[in-house]
């Protein structure tokens, strides 16, 4: 269509306009392509073993994915301030979220794998983890959450056909079999049809308090959710999921937060 | 004394700095951080690799890297540095070519993968197949998208061009 044809000259030449951008660094690069060369050879070594023992119960009934569970090491990755979606505040949450569950993570299996391309062989694979949905905490408007749902999350590093370390994100709850957590979703939003809100959107939850229950690969307890990353979970660490409904049902009653679009 | 990849990330570095800055929807800051990764990651491989066309080779680098930190769900890997971002109060790179701005402005609207395969297909003029394989995807895949996206795109783009026509006029 020639129309298109005029417009697609049009974008290509103010795209081909654009000044070259800051001047790379060579030493910078060699110096970081040796950082990353030993993060990735480098894993830590984490107390991963220890929440693995203690929930080796149902680890060995849920698991159905290709970990083979021991003292894999865990690497954690950060988050940067820069999330497509912030989750970490009662009014992300409020705002973003179709609805609030408490969920348990029942079964894992292997995802999407994405090699490194770093030179080292690893890959990352993606976990696909099965969550037997417990109770529906709050949602702002209706929606019919199934008993069982799917949800993406951190797998594992590969190489050579072997897994050699669990990844999760710093701080954040790796959703692990046998664990239990209160999770912000959201619906058919962003070509997914369920999927965590964000980073924070998923919090530790077990015998009925916050900050209880698996964070990177930990066993964790609200005492020291207290210092967590997000200002959420510091704030609910050791509070029971009803407090979390009040708190996002009040955010919406009185206009803290309000209904909008998440970022995909 | 130069050596070959010192001149090789010279020569590459303003092509290839203009795909990440679109790709990442006009981020400075990201696409230099995206820039920065993809020449590690050529740097690893550059005494192993026999390379026809280094610059399509760098070229891939940079998409698979934008990619596979896109599917690394909601973040990116943390990277801390010894320097402190200074450029907050900087003008981006491509403020002062207005219509470069308004580009970028509406490439960052696009959904990410309209956004990867408009880029790809027409603004680097790459042929469907290849941008298939850098998206690791279909080719129909990629052409829905680049269809998807160019449309989403002119209608951004339409009242900017009208005014600019009636200045012009």
């Amino acid at each position: 269509m020639p129309e298109d044809t005029d417009f697609v000259t049009r974008i290509a030449a103010a795209y081909h306009d654009l000044p070259p951008g800051p001047p790379v660094d060579v030493g910078a690069v060699r110096a970081g392509a040796a950082r990353r060369r030993r993060r990735l050879t480098t894993l830590t070594a984490g107390v991963a073993g220890v929440a693995v023992a203690a929930s080796v119960a149902a680890w060995t009934l849920a698991r159905s994915g290709p970990d083979p569970g021991g003292p894999l090491p865990t690497q954690a990755v950060g988050t940067t301030a820069i999330e497509v979606r912030a989750s970490d505040t009662a009014q992300d949450w409020a705002g973003v979220a179709d609805v609030v569950v408490v969920g348990r993570v029942t079964g894992e299996k292997a995802g999407r794998v994405s090699p490194a391309d770093d030179g080292t062989g690893d890959a990352f694979v993606r976990r696909a983890v099965v969550v037997s949905v417990l109770d529906q905490v709050w949602a702002p408007g209706e929606v019919t959450v199934p008993r069982e749902i799917t949800l993406d999350a951190p797998g594992w590093i590969r190489n050579d056909g072997e897994l050699t370390a669990r990844l999760t994100y710093a701080d954040r709850p790796r959703l692990e079999p046998g664990h239990t957590y209160v999770l912000a979703l959201l619906h058919d939003r962003c070509g997914k049809q369920w999927e965590v809100l964000g980073s924070g959107g998923a919090l530790p939850y077990e015998n009925g308090a916050l900050g209880q229950g698996e964070s990177a690969g930990q066993v964790v307890g609200p005492q020291e959710r207290q210092d967590a990353r997000g200002p959420l979970e510091r704030e609910l660490a050791g509070r029971s999921a009803s407090d979390l409904r009040a708190i996002l049902e009040q955010l919406l009653s009185d206009g803290t937060a309000e209904r909008r679009e998440p970022r995909c | 004394m130069t050596d070959d990849f010192t001149t090789f990330v010279h020569e590459a570095q303003g092509g290839a700095f203009r795909l990440a800055l679109a790709l990442c929807g006009g981020d400075a800051h990201e696409a230099s951080d995206l820039l920065q990764a993809a020449f590690e990651r050529l740097w690893a491989r550059w005494h192993r690799l026999q390379l026809d066309d280094p610059a399509a080779y760098l070229r891939a680098v940079v998409v698979r890297t934008h990619v596979s930190r896109r599917r690394m769900s909601f973040v990116r890997r943390e990277r801390v540095g010894h320097a402190v971002p200074d450029a907050a109060a900087t003008p981006g790179p491509h403020e002062g070519y207005a219509e470069a701005a308004v580009l970028m402005s509406a490439l960052a609207a696009l959904p990410r993968r309209q956004r990867q395969a408009v880029v790809l297909r027409y603004l680097e003029d790459l042929p469907v197949a290849e941008v298939a394989e850098l998206m690791a995807c279909t080719t129909g895949t990629v052409k829905r998208a680049a269809h998807d996206g160019l449309r989403a795109l002119r209608a951004r783009l339409a009242p900017e061009q009208q005014r600019d026509e009636v200045a012009d006029a």
